[in-house]
């Protein structure tokens, strides 16, 4: 019998062998992440991520409309579409790739993508006429996609179209809100009713965000054991870089987002030029003492002072086991009730919504309406801060067009294309609210159904400061440092862990000095070598 | 028919035989397809090795140029200024120590196999089956045991069981390093010593039973016939462990990295050869990569080299001048 | 007659108290081997269970289903996973019997000038250690268009060098040419000599080196995830699902379960039909990796 299964055993496997074996000759080619070859005019593979499916299926109809050609869209579950293996052999290559991530700086230096300098000059119909993409672009953001091919030509064209615009912010529990008392200092009654004494709108600055943080503490504790418990501040260990919201916001209000609050500093906006704090801000000069600016360490200290037990060097005010969440179990615990603790505020992004959508937490038990009602709010202001919400905006996702494409100009027909007035609406109506940063103002949208969330973020949006990670303070094109050109390193340089390990020991002073430290003795030589850049004593 | 035999048997112009001619197509043609994949993969890779670390990307000719030792050294001097570069350089070598745990113990099982442990038979097949089971899925069943997440809702058997005897296991989380480290220790212990048993015991298999019989006349014990006995003379077998183990440290990535899954702050569970994969993944067709993976390889292979040409002459030297 | 007897006494007591220690070490084998299949069976267990259950009834017995291979399969592209391991483990270790035997039978089965030096090339990559060359056989793959092709893992992976190698030398070394200078005498060709008469009186050792090698192709995550990226495996799959589980909470746990008791399952079959072939030809060293 053992001798009879094994003989069968053998002859199962040699009749597995032979068929696997003719079909691992016969797929000759493969079908990676560019998909199935056939039949397409223009092929596109996209990051298949919190901007959902809609806009894209959507333009692709209108432009088959258009042409007459056929779009094949194929997904891809990685930021860069698994794209550089292709564009390299330029085999099995798509016409265009929607990427989410800076890989595209790389592609360029190596040649693997076409400028799109027609794409830019393209005119496109607008609200109020016609306007070349270039300048109907959100002017502070445009920079961003030009480079030299060859570092030092002077030769800056565009490589990458921006796709979607993401503000960061903050989003808080309405429906906890509406509950929550409030003990201590009476506040303004645009936040705390003077009649009931509940909160009836999120706090505006540090200080009210303190209080509101106490008052959750409290209405915890006098919830019985066996329901659901709160905390107040919710954030993710696993993608620390969630507290960058706060972090940039208060940095800005502090240090002063375009005109620097510290004589010899340089200002919020100086930062990302690497300190180009003097009037030639051609030379391309390295100065790291940007990474010291007291802005920053005022920031941090805030942040410190919110997260961080002094006493016992442990987290507070946020969920136990914070540094095992990721950005997508924070969104359920924040938007579920199928959790046991729930924060009433969490750092968000804009698609917050549209994730969870995407990702069925809103609704878990199944009764037709959402879990918890939640609104998108700024992140407070700095006690004493004046002017208008700093809010800290992405602009990672990009489209781009590979050198090889055996359809470029058609490509470059859809890049344009989709930058028409009404197909950025489309965006922003698809994508729940997403914005792309074009001249465009998304409230104005027709039929639009945005929800009370997607309202706040285009509130929020339209009557704030951007802050994002690029030298809005340069003149001109090539008077951007190479290293922010090339590169992004940020302000906590390259690990981001030992970052948030540090602010539960130290204070912002020693974390930005050690950073300082860090970087002059190792990234420096590197970029001085990479991109010839002479050293500001 | 004379003329025939002649000509098939005699000697041509160049002093091959036809046959011998025709035998000799055969054999390249046999080691065409091996020779061919050793030149491209094996041999140009190597030798590629020990030039690399000694280049340096030019990122304005877009060129690998030759730089003397300035690479090599700068990278050697982060492994002592840098947290990350430490802490992955010393991580790769825990792998070692774990080697002279399971050792001893792979000895002893190895041992009681020969001896014919009551069981041996299944023990045997069942001691050999993490060895056909995948890294990846063996330690992610190991991992799951002693989960520990209230936020997924999720405490596993083993993580239930030391919190029941009193100890304070905080999960596979970076914030307790020198927990998750022990507990790596355990699973290396744990699924690793039968791995070498199979091995042991066939090395004490093929030592005549004449010498152990007449060790047992002469009033040899159970652990003493094991230590002044077996032992050494199973000793080059030990040693090819022995060498084995130390070149871990070359490979030891998978396991530490399915475990964390994040190289922690400070690179706190990083280890270099996760630093190559890394590397050759976020960039690898860039050249400067292959230069960085280089020089971690051979910062690796300088540290390693002494150490096995050492432990390789300890070993030859404590090993009986016998045969069998 | 006393001494003699004095002696009898100690061996007979030597004898026991092995016995003893052997039953104790039995006892300690036995839980270990416990120990290590707990594990395994706690997984696959709870691979058969709804994901409530796992979550709020851990210890309760519940009822049992299969929903989650079941939505594995229709969820993610579980059958493609499988079909890519299945090839590329079949493929590659065919490849790589036929590369080590050709080595081998063209090494040992002739005397020639040259031979010894191919013998030591074969054993020496046993012997020199090498780091640090995945970049270089990165971009050496991408120039040779090998890149993210299964042909390209097969041909990586298939070196006729080692120690499988040396094994089969010495087989092919104490094969007897009686039949296969029969066969040369009846007209036979060196390769049909080879394919049909000398290579299958290794066939017990090529069985259990083809099931070896499928074995380790199969449970192969380095090769697979970085040249093969977008055809994934089944250990790259299970790898990149157990990072994503958490964000369905506990509930998501035994679907992940489903596939991995699917990774280990047909390799357990297939040694517990092979063990005998697999064991003997078997040696480890060092830390499992």
């Amino acid at each position: 019998m053992k001798k009879f299964a094994k003989k069968m055993m053998s002859l199962a496997l040699t009749t597995v062998a032979c068929f696997t074996m003719i079909f691992a000759t016969a797929c000759g080619g493969n079908n990676g992440p560019t998909g199935d070859n056939s039949g397409y005019d223009l092929r596109i593979t996209y990051f298949d991520g919190g901007y959902g499916q809609g806009w894209i299926t959507e333009g692709a109809k209108s432009f088959e409309a258009l042409t007459g050609k056929k779009v094949g869209l194929i997904p891809s579950s990685e930021y860069d579409c698994g794209a550089d293996i292709y564009l390299q052999s330029g085999k099995n290559l798509s016409d265009i790739y929607i990427i989410e991530s800076s890989m595209w700086k790389g592609w360029v230096k190596s040649g693997y993508l076409e400028p799109l300098d027609s794409v830019y000059d393209t005119e496109v119909d607008t609200a109020s006429g016609k306007q070349k993409i270039s300048n109907f672009m959100d002017q502070q953001v445009k920079g961003k996609y030009y480079l030299e091919r060859k570092i030092g030509n002077g030769m800056m064209q565009p490589w990458a179209l921006p796709l979607g615009a993401t503000p960061n912010a903050m989003a808080y529990n309405c429906d906890v809100l509406e509950v929550l008392p409030h003990n201590g200092v009476a506040l303004s009654g645009e936040v705390v009713s003077s009649q009931t004494g509940l909160w009836v709108a999120p706090p505006r600055t540090v200080s009210e965000l303190k209080a509101f943080i106490d008052d959750v503490n409290a209405y915890n504790a006098t919830i019985p054991e066996g329901e659901t418990k709160y905390v107040p501040l919710g954030w993710c260990g696993k993608n620390a870089n969630i507290l960058f919201y706060a972090i940039y916001s208060w940095w800005a209000q502090a240090q002063g987002y375009q005109t620097s609050n510290y004589e010899g500093e340089g200002s919020f906006a100086d930062f990302w030029n690497f300190g180009n704090t003097s009037s030639d801000t051609r030379s391309h000069t390295l100065d790291t003492r940007v990474f010291l600016q007291s802005g920053l360490q005022f920031a941090i200290d805030t942040l410190i002072d919110i997260l961080v037990n002094e006493d016992t060097d442990q987290w507070k005010n946020t969920l136990e086991d914070v540094m095992s969440i990721s950005s997508q179990d924070l969104q359920k615990t924040f938007v579920s009730n199928s959790v046991k603790v729930k924060p009433v505020l969490v750092f968000a992004a804009s698609y917050l919504e549209s994730e969870t959508i995407k990702y069925n937490y809103l609704d878990s038990d199944g009764d037709g309406q959402r879990d918890v009602n939640f609104k998108f709010m700024p992140v407070p202001k700095l006690d004493g801060y004046e002017g208008k919400d700093v809010v800290y905006c992405s602009y990672e996702d990009v489209m781009v067009v590979p050198q090889k494409a055996t359809n470029k100009e058609l490509a470059k027909q859809f890049l344009a294309f989709m930058c028409n007035q009404d197909k950025l609406e489309m965006f922003t109506k698809e994508t729940k609210g997403c914005m792309r940063p074009f001249n465009y103002d998304a409230r104005n949208i027709q039929g639009g159904n945005f929800s009370e969330y997607t309202q706040g973020v285009f509130d929020l949006y339209y009557n704030s400061l951007h802050a994002f990670e690029y030298p809005i303070n340069c003149t001109d094109l090539l008077s951007v440092s190479n290293v922010y050109r090339y590169e992004r390193p940020t302000f906590i340089g390259n690990d981001i862990d030992a970052f948030v390990k540090a602010l539960k020991t130290e204070n912002g002073q020693k974390i930005m000095t050690d950073i300082y430290n860090s970087i002059n003795s190792h990234d420096v030589s590197t970029w001085v070598k990479n991109y010839r850049l002479t050293v500001v004593e | 028919m004379t003329n025939s035999l002649v000509n098939k048997t005699g000697k041509h112009k160049n002093g091959m035989t036809r046959r011998h001619r025709k035998q000799m197509i055969f054999i390249f043609s046999l080691m065409l397809f091996p020779i061919s994949q050793w030149l491209i993969f094996w041999l140009y890779p190597n030798v590629t090795n020990l030039v690399l670390p000694f280049t340096t990307y030019d990122f304005f000719e877009g060129k690998i140029v030759f730089a003397g030792f300035e690479n090599l050294l700068t990278e050697f001097g982060k492994v002592f200024s840098t947290p990350a570069t430490r802490n992955a350089f010393f991580n790769s070598w825990r792998a070692l120590p774990i080697n002279f745990i399971i050792l001893p113990i792979s000895v002893i099982v190895g041992y009681a196999f020969s001896k014919h442990v009551p069981g041996e038979r299944i023990f045997r097949i069942l001691f050999f089956i993490p060895s056909i089971i995948s890294t990846v899925t063996l330690v992610l069943c190991f991992k799951y045991i002693f989960e520990y997440a209230p936020s997924a809702d999720l405490t596993g058997p083993g993580a239930q069981l030391l919190h029941k005897i009193g100890i304070d296991w905080h999960g596979w989380n970076m914030e307790y390093p020198q927990q998750v480290w022990t507990m790596i220790y355990i699973y290396c212990i744990w699924a690793g010593f039968s791995v070498n048993v199979i091995m042991i015991s066939s090395a004490m298999q093929r030592i005549p039973e004449a010498l152990i019989e007449s060790a047992k006349l002469d009033g040899t014990g159970f652990w003493r016939e094991l230590w002044s006995i077996r032992i050494p003379l199973i000793m080059p077998t030990i040693s090819v462990f022995i060498i084995n183990s130390i070149m871990c440290v070359t490979s030891f990535f998978l396991v530490p990295m399915t475990f964390m899954t994040t190289k922690g702050p400070e690179g706190i569970f990083d280890t270099f050869p996760w630093l190559m994969l890394r590397h050759v993944e976020e960039n690898g067709l860039d050249p400067s990569t292959m230069i960085a993976v280089s020089t971690l390889g051979f910062i690796l292979m300088i540290c390693l080299t002494p150490i096995i040409i050492v432990t390789k002459a300890i070993t030859d030297k404590i090993t009986p001048d016998v045969s069998f | 007659m006393g001494k003699i007897n004095t002696k009898e006494q100690s061996i007979k007591k030597r004898i026991n108290t092995e016995k003893i220690i052997l039953i104790v070490l039995s006892v300690l084998f036995s839980l270990y081997a416990i120990t290590l299949f707990f594990p395994m069976l706690w997984i696959f267990y709870n691979s058969v269970r709804h994901g409530s259950d796992f979550v709020f009834r851990q210890w309760q017995v519940t009822p049992l289903t299969i929903s989650n291979y079941v939505n594995l399969f229709k969820e993610t592209p579980m059958v493609t996973m499988v079909l890519n391991s299945l090839v590329l483990a079949i493929v590659t270790s065919t490849f790589q019997i036929f590369a080590t035997a050709s080595m081998a039978h063209a090494t040992a089965s002739f005397r020639w000038r040259g031979s010894s030096v191919f013998y030591f090339i074969a054993i020496s990559v046993m012997f020199i250690p090498t780091s640090g060359t995945l970049g270089i056989v990165y971009r050496l793959m991408s120039d040779l268009n090998l890149l993210d092709l299964h042909i390209g893992v097969v041909i990586l992976a298939s070196n006729g060098m080692g120690f499988s190698y040396l094994m089969l030398y010495s087989v092919y070394k104490n094969i007897s040419p009686t039949y296969a200078e029969a066969a040369e005498i009846d007209g036979a060709g060196y390769w049909r000599r080879f394919l049909t008469i000398i290579t299958p009186q290794a066939g017990a050792t090529l069985i259990a080196m083809w099931i070896l090698g499928f074995i380790g192709c199969w449970n192969d995550y380095a090769f697979p995830k970085i040249f093969l990226p977008s055809h994934k495996t089944l250990a790259v799959g299970v790898y990149e699902f157990s990072t994503k589980a958490s964000q369905t909470g506990g509930t998501g746990y035994p679907q992940l379960f489903a596939a991995i008791s699917i990774s280990i399952i047909p390799i357990l079959i297939l040694f517990l039909a092979f063990q005998k072939q697999i064991m003997t030809i078997s040696v480890g060293g060092g830390i499992k990796e």
